[in-house]
Formats: C-alpha cells, sequence, structure tokens
C-alpha cells in the first residue's frame, strides 16, 4: 500500500469516527432540568444549611434564579458555579446556585418548591423539609484539621491564606489570598477551597503564578484571590484551604498541605443609620430618569434609578422608593452588571418601578433618596436624585374635566357616539393562502437559473467551429441552393442571385474562389475532376448567357429559364462530382 | 416607458381581482344581511353572534370586524369592541368611521389617543399605505418583476444586436424598481401581520396579571377590559403579555386576552 493510500484512509477512518461520534451525540443531549437538593436534612442551629439549585441542559440562564426567602432560615451567602460543554454543536451548561442559610429557630422547616424560568418555561423544584435541633450534631462536628506548618523554612511545599482586612464591616468587600509555594516544577497543585460561610462569593478568582527564591530555595508561587462579603456580623472564621499534590510512583500519594485558620471580627454597621438606608454597603453614585413628563390616566410611567459603584451588586437593596398620592406604583426588574476591576467588585444595578396615574393634573416626584454605608470613611452617605413633575391628562370623563369643559363641549360629549354600522359588501374579504407557503413560487425565484444555463449553452454552441462542406456529399447545400433558385422570382435580381448561387456552389465544390474566374477556366477544372465535357460546355453557354443577361441594358426575357437551367447543371454537376 | 408602467399596472389590477375573485360568498352575503338586520332592530347579542359566526367561517372582513366590534359596544363590551375595531382597521387602516369608533373606545377604556398603542414597525406602515396590495399580490407581482427583469437581461446578453435594446432595457429597469417595491411592500405586509398577531386585547372584565403562569402567584397588576397588550408568549392556558411601552410583563390567562390578529385564521 502506497504511503498517499495510508493517508487516504487514515483520513476516511477520522472522518467516519467524527460522523459516528456526531450521530451519537443526541444520547447526551437532554432536556433542562431543574433540581434542588440540601446539604443535610438533619442541623442543629449552629450548622449552615447549603441548599443547592442546580440547572442542566441550557445554554444560559436568565433571569438568575434568586435566594428563596424561607421562613425560619436566614441566607447568609451565595455561590455559583457552572460547568460548559458543547453538545451537538450547541453550548451547553451545568449551573449550581448554592444557597447558604442559618437556622433561626428549631424543628421542622419547609423549603417551598422554586420556580426557575429557563427558555419561557417554568421549572418547578420538589418540596424539601429539613429539621433543625437546638443542640450541635456531634456527628457533625469536623476533626481537626492536620497540623501546618508555621513557616517557609525550604521545604518542598507550603501553603499560606491570609485577608486583607480581619476586621471588616459586614457587608464590605475582602480579598482572601491563598499562596501555595512549590519547588516542583511538575507539581500540579489541587485546591479544596473552604465554603466561606459566613460570606458572599461572587465565584470570581484571579489565580497568578510568580516565581520566588526563599531559603536559597526557587519557588513558584501560585496565589489565588477570592473576593468575600461578609453577610453576618461577629466572629466568622475561614477554614484551611487544603492544598493536595500528589507525589509517589506514578501519583499514588496524595499530600496536603493545609493553611492556617483565619478568624475575623465581622463589625455590624454602626447605629445612626439614615431613613432612606436599606442596607447597601460600598461607595456609589445614582442617576434617576423618568421616561415620560406628560401622560394619559393609565398610562405606566417608569422611574429608573441607577446605581453604580464598588460593592456587592448582585444583593444591593433597592431604594425605598417615594410615595406619590393618586398614582399606583408596581416594582420591575433590577438587572445589573459586574465586574472586578484591580482587585474590586463594581458595577451598576438598575431599578425601575412603574408608576401609574390615576387622577389627572400635574404631579410632582420627590426625589430619590438612596442610602450607603461607606466601609472606608466608616460613615453613613444620603445622595439625592432630582425631582420629577409629570403633567397628567385629564380623563374627559372624570367629573373635572366636565367641570372645565364648556356647555357646548359638555353638549357634545353627550351626544358622542360610535358611527353607525356599515351596509352588506358586495362581497366579504377572505384572505387566501399564501403564496409564500407554495414551494411552485420558490420555484419560480429559481427560473432564473435555468435562463442563464440556457443562455450559456446557447452562446456556448453558437461559438463551436462551423464544419466546412467537403466536396463529396454536399447533397443537402445543393438542396438548399436549388431551393432558393425555385423560390426566385421574375426580374434582374433574379439573375444576380443565380449567378451568386452557381458560383457559390462552383466554389465550395472546387475548393477556391470562382467569380473572377473565366469560364472557360472553370470548365476546365471541373473536367479535370471527371465531369463530363457535355456538362462543361452546357455550363460554359449558362454563364454566358447569365453574363450577357445581368449586364444588359434592356429588360430581358427567359429569367425563369435561366434558374431552371442553373438548377439542371448543379444537379448534374453535384451527380458527376459524386462519382 | 409608458408601455411597461402601464403593463405594471394591470398586471396589478389584475392580481388585486384574483384575489377579490377568490371570494365565493354569495350564500354568506345573506347571512350577513341578517345580522345587520337584527343589530338593527336592537338585538345586538344575536347580531354579534351571527357577525362572529362569519368571522368563524374564515371571513376576515373589515366592514364585518367594524360591525361586529358596534355590536359589542351596543353590548358595553369594551374590551371586544376595542379588538374588533382593531382587526377592522389592520383591514382598512385609512377608514374613517374605524378611526372615530377606535378613538371613542379607546377614551371610555381610560386610554385615549395613542398612548396605549404599539408602534408599528416601519415596514408595516409602509404596507399600510398600500392596503389594497395584498400578501401574494405583492409577492406576484415582485416575482414577476423578477422574471422580466432576468428574461430581458438575459435576452440582451444573447442577443447583442436587437432593434430595441433601449426599450427592453427600460422596461427591464421599471421591473427592478417594481421587483424592490413590491418586496418591500410584501415585506412590509409580513411586518405588518406579525405585529398585529403581536397585539392582543384584554377582553376579561378585571385581568390579574400574574408573575408566574400559576393561580397562586403574585399579583403584578390589574388590567381593565380594552387594554391593549403586547403578546409575548403563550402556553398551556397562560399567555405572557407586556404593557405598551415599557418592560412590565406578566402572565394573564389566555381566555383573558385576544390576539388581534387570529392565529386559527
Amino acid at each position: 500500500m502506497r504511503p498517499l493510500d495510508k493517508i487516504r484512509i487514515g483520513l476516511a477512518s477520522a472522518l467516519a469516527l467524527i460522523l459516528v461520534g456526531l450521530a451519537s451525540t443526541p444520547l447526551y443531549a437532554q432536556a433542562p432540568s431543574v433540581t434542588a437538593t440540601v446539604d443535610r436534612i438533619n442541623l442543629t442551629q449552629s450548622d449552615v444549611l447549603t441548599l443547592t439549585l442546580r440547572i442542566e441542559g441550557v445554554a444560559n440562564v436568565h433571569p438568575l434564579p434568586q435566594a428563596p426567602v424561607i421562613n425560619g432560615l436566614v441566607l447568609i451567602g451565595t455561590e455559583r458555579k457552572s460547568h460548559q460543554t458543547f453538545v451537538q454543536g450547541a453550548l451547553s451548561a451545568q449551573f449550581e446556585f448554592m444557597f447558604r442559610y442559618q437556622p433561626l429557630r428549631t424543628g421542622s422547616i419547609n423549603i417551598d418548591p422554586i420556580n426557575v424560568i429557563l427558555d419561557n418555561t417554568v421549572h418547578i423544584t420538589d418540596p424539601i423539609t429539613v429539621n433543625v435541633t437546638g443542640s450541635p450534631d456531634a456527628a457533625q462536628v469536623q476533626t481537626g484539621v492536620p497540623p501546618q506548618p508555621t513557616s517557609l523554612v525550604g521545604q518542598d511545599f507550603f501553603a499560606e491564606s491570609e485577608v486583607d482586612d480581619e476586621s471588616p464591616y459586614i457587608g464590605q468587600q475582602i480579598t482572601y489570598t491563598l499562596r501555595f509555594y512549590s519547588a516542583n516544577v511538575f507539581a500540579r497543585p489541587l485546591y479544596d477551597a473552604p465554603d466561606f460561610a459566613g460570606f458572599w462569593n461572587p465565584g470570581r478568582s484571579n489565580e497568578e503564578e510568580s516565581l520566588v527564591n526563599v531559603a536559597g530555595r526557587s519557588y513558584t508561587v501560585t496565589e489565588v484571590n477570592t473576593i468575600l462579603f461578609p453577610t453576618l456580623a461577629g466572629s466568622l472564621k475561614i477554614e484551611p484551604t487544603n492544598v493536595s499534590v500528589r507525589g509517589g510512583l506514578m501519583g499514588s500519594n496524595v499530600n496536603q498541605y493545609p493553611t492556617s485558620q483565619i478568624d475575623l471580627n465581622v463589625r455590624p454597621l454602626p447605629p445612626g443609620e439614615p431613613d432612606a438606608f436599606t442596607g447597601a454597603v460600598g461607595t456609589f453614585s445614582i442617576a434617576a430618569e423618568m421616561d415620560l413628563r406628560s401622560a394619559d390616566i393609565g398610562d405606566p410611567v417608569t422611574l429608573t434609578l441607577t446605581v453604580s459603584g464598588e460593592g456587592n451588586m448582585e444583593s444591593l437593596p433597592a431604594p425605598e422608593w417615594p410615595e406619590v398620592p393618586g398614582w399606583r406604583a408596581f416594582d420591575s426588574d433590577a438587572p445589573y452588571q459586574m465586574s472586578i476591576v484591580d482587585g474590586k467588585v463594581q458595577g451598576a444595578r438598575k431599578f425601575t418601578r412603574v408608576f401609574i396615574p390615576g387622577a389627572s393634573g400635574s404631579h410632582e416626584f420627590p426625589p430619590v433618596q438612596y442610602a450607603y454605608f461607606d466601609p472606608y470613611a466608616g460613615e453613613y452617605v444620603t445622595l439625592t436624585s432630582r425631582s420629577f413633575k409629570v403633567d397628567v391628562v385629564p380623563d374627559p370623563a372624570s367629573p373635572e374635566a366636565e367641570a372645565l369643559a364648556t356647555s357646548e363641549e359638555a353638549e357634545d360629549a353627550e351626544t358622542q357616539d360610535i358611527r353607525y354600522i356599515k351596509p352588506v359588501p358586495d362581497y366579504i374579504g377572505r384572505p387566501a393562502d399564501p403564496l409564500a407557503s407554495s414551494s411552485v413560487f420558490w420555484l419560480l425565484w429559481l427560473a432564473p437559473v435555468a435562463g442563464i444555463v440556457a443562455v450559456a449553452a446557447l452562446a456556448a454552441f453558437s461559438r463551436r467551429p462551423t464544419p466546412v462542406p467537403t466536396a463529396v456529399g454536399s447533397s443537402a447545400a445543393v438542396q438548399t441552393l436549388v431551393a432558393r433558385l425555385a423560390a426566385v422570382e421574375p426580374g434582374g435580381s433574379a439573375v444576380d442571385a443565380a449567378s451568386v448561387a452557381l458560383h457559390g456552389y462552383l466554389d465550395i465544390r472546387l475548393g477556391r474562389t470562382t467569380s473572377g474566374m473565366s469560364a472557360a477556366d472553370i470548365s476546365e477544372l471541373l473536367s479535370q475532376r471527371g465531369v463530363d465535357i457535355d456538362t462543361c460546355r452546357r455550363l460554359v453557354k449558362l454563364l454566358g448567357g447569365i453574363a450577357e443577361m445581368r449586364f444588359s441594358p434592356r429588360e430581358v426575357e427567359g429569367v425563369e429559364e435561366v434558374a431552371r437551367e442553373v438548377q439542371a447543371i448543379v444537379r448534374l454537376l453535384d451527380e458527376e462530382l459524386s462519382e | 416607458m409608458k408601455i411597461a408602467v402601464v403593463i405594471a399596472l394591470t398586471v396589478v389590477n389584475a392580481l388585486a381581482l384574483v384575489d377579490l375573485a377568490m371570494a365565493d360568498d354569495s350564500i354568506d352575503i345573506e347571512a350577513f344581511r341578517s345580522a345587520n338586520l337584527l343589530y338593527e332592530a336592537g338585538n345586538y347579542e344575536e347580531a354579534a353572534r351571527s357577525y362572529e359566526h362569519l368571522s368563524r367561517l374564515g371571513y376576515q372582513d373589515a366592514t364585518l370586524y367594524y360591525n361586529l366590534g358596534n355590536s359589542y359596544y351596543r353590548m358595553d363590551d369594551r374590551g371586544r369592541a376595542l379588538l374588533n375595531y382593531l382587526r377592522a382597521k389592520r383591514l382598512a387602516p385609512f377608514d374613517e368611521d374605524i378611526d372615530v369608533n377606535l378613538a371613542l373606545v379607546r377614551e371610555e377604556v381610560g386610554s385615549p389617543g395613542s398612548s396605549q398603542e404599539r408602534p408599528m414597525p416601519v415596514l408595516g406602515q409602509y404596507a399600510d399605505w398600500l392596503p389594497w396590495v395584498s400578501f401574494n399580490a405583492a409577492t406576484s407581482v415582485a416575482l414577476l418583476c423578477w422574471l422580466v427583469t432576468w428574461a430581458i437581461v438575459l435576452t440582451l446578453v444573447w442577443k447583442r444586436s436587437l432593434k430595441y435594446r433601449l426599450t427592453l432595457r427600460r422596461i427591464a429597469v421599471v421591473a427592478g424598481f417594481g421587483l424592490v417595491l413590491f418586496g418591500l411592500l410584501a415585506m412590509g405586509n409580513q411586518s405588518s401581520r406579525n405585529h398585529w398577531s403581536e397585539t392582543g386585547v384584554i377582553v376579561g372584565q378585571s385581568t390579574d396579571v400574574l408573575e408566574a403562569p400559576n393561580a397562586r402567584a403574585r399579583v403584578e397588576i390589574n388590567l381593565d377590559s380594552g387594554r391593549e397588550v403586547g403578546i409575548v408568549d403563550t402556553r398551556s392556558g397562560w399567555t405572557r403579555v407586556r404593557l405598551p411601552r415599557t418592560e412590565l410583563e406578566g402572565w394573564v390567562l389566555s381566555s383573558d386576552v385576544e390576539r388581534v390578529l387570529r392565529e386559527d385564521l
């Protein structure tokens, strides 16, 4: 087998495998599914319950599910994970939303079904019941962590962790940093991150690698930064992070290098919060916008407050909206966007409220106040938006409009009525089936393609080389010539036509132009080709007669005879030349 | 050039007549006449039932919907009156009677003017300028222009020494314009159709808009009969609606809202 054939067979096999793989992928395609699970059914008041909402079989989740409000549990943190794969050319992903709760009371606590909207379909999870007891469950108390090295003194591996602020305010962003020192460049450490109970973790970590020299050894330092927001005040701890490194022959041993536990003292927000404070912590600015300045009664008017800055955008609370007398108000979605810039979580969130006027007149919308706690300055800040004025057009049916209307207008209003029905039409419209649903319709749109092909074929046909008639077997040409002569009408021009036709035939038969030759020369050529001498004489006589008729100044007679003689001579010549 | 224009107009008229000739309604004309007589006698409920019967037979006629709207108006059913006036307006956008009655009902349901109307796409507005050209007529003429243009182009390519070469060129240009004009008209017609298909009217007397398609879900807002809404989605007895000019969306029972352009027709 030649090398080229081997390559071809290899490529064909690979293609077949790909096709088989593609054909089998539907086995893995799955419909969207939503499940809710908890990490434990029985827990104590000091435990943290993790409710995991798992969504599979979709490419994206929008809107993001919100943490359910559970009677008897308080939300202390959320976490989000996703794992994306390509299934049958489409992106499919598994999303996990973990909500951590702390019990507020003992007894049985019900977690109601959670509604998740995926592709405009509502998916509902099963209800869950957990049992909370008052005393800690000894079985769930964790055993102690392995002894931790205190410092880097030249060992192969070493892990340490720290936070940038050990006494933050509740809701303030802190950064948890894990550093792993490795003297073995081939080691691939695995991190078993703590669950960060009591913190909200946006799930975004920054990982960097660098080289350092410590105690005479060169280390690769992997630094992982995790952003956290404490959600509970008081003493909180971050459990040790276990870094695992496989060692031994074929990686059979797993060595663990835990960091030390970190204790934090989360400070509650100081007293003296302003009335407009709803729980925002960070540094923010606001911008308010009203979509309409005049409206009719019943028309929705949307007030949008955009809060932007540094802080936890996902749990950023809505403002205290002002009440406007005579208006009904409804909250709408509060979409947000968030990113990490220079290690800080920042973004913006749009809070919208739809107001519907119930009374006419000019209405003043008071400014919206938004207060937040600035953890760096350690003080509350209150921001105030601009106010808005909206004019509502009076309802013509309302008493105030009637009072404003003149008596003439009121009379018109009383007599206002719908116009009368229309007479029966000559035909009643009925929609025809749309032509676009017919395949013939669409085929007609493609008809020009057939035209292009036809024109191209005709052009190619016309450009083909024209076959030159040979001296032998030109009976078709003779028939054409005879037919032309038969159609000749009496007159001088007919003699010319007969002459041209005769010379044309002789040109083809003799393979040269005969128009300039004498009758004797033509006769000589024909006799050389085996034409009978009588025929040659007859042709000479005919050519002489034609010349006499063509150049005679008078009207000549016998044109029909000449035409007939031409036909007879040509038939005779054709027979003799063919022999 | 004049010949080409005359030919194009003749074709358009012929196609419009074909559309009209397709209606074989000699029997149902009598039913229509009876419904009008019932209305004139003040029997609005029976009149509405007769008009609805004709509508269910597949007729989509501006006069039929207009008269049906009047019947519902007399029955104090403002929601269905508004719905049928909108259906009539879709078919006859420049009918003054429809505009007057539609404006009156809109005022009475609490939203005078065009404040609650869903904005029509630009292409749809273009199609509404020529309401007598149906989608089929527009697509047929566009197809004809397409074929004529190509036939002339191919002829000019094939026969370079034609006596009427200049005339043919002019006809090709006219046909090209016709192709663009009627092609856009067909697209506009479809755009208008989509718009009306996604426009609904609340016909329930006091309809709760819920946060989720679940009878126990939180009520977001309550809509009165006659409220015009955008229809976003429909599933298993529930319809997701959106209030015009807002992002306020919610679910209502499908029986409480009707599309202006009915899907079953």
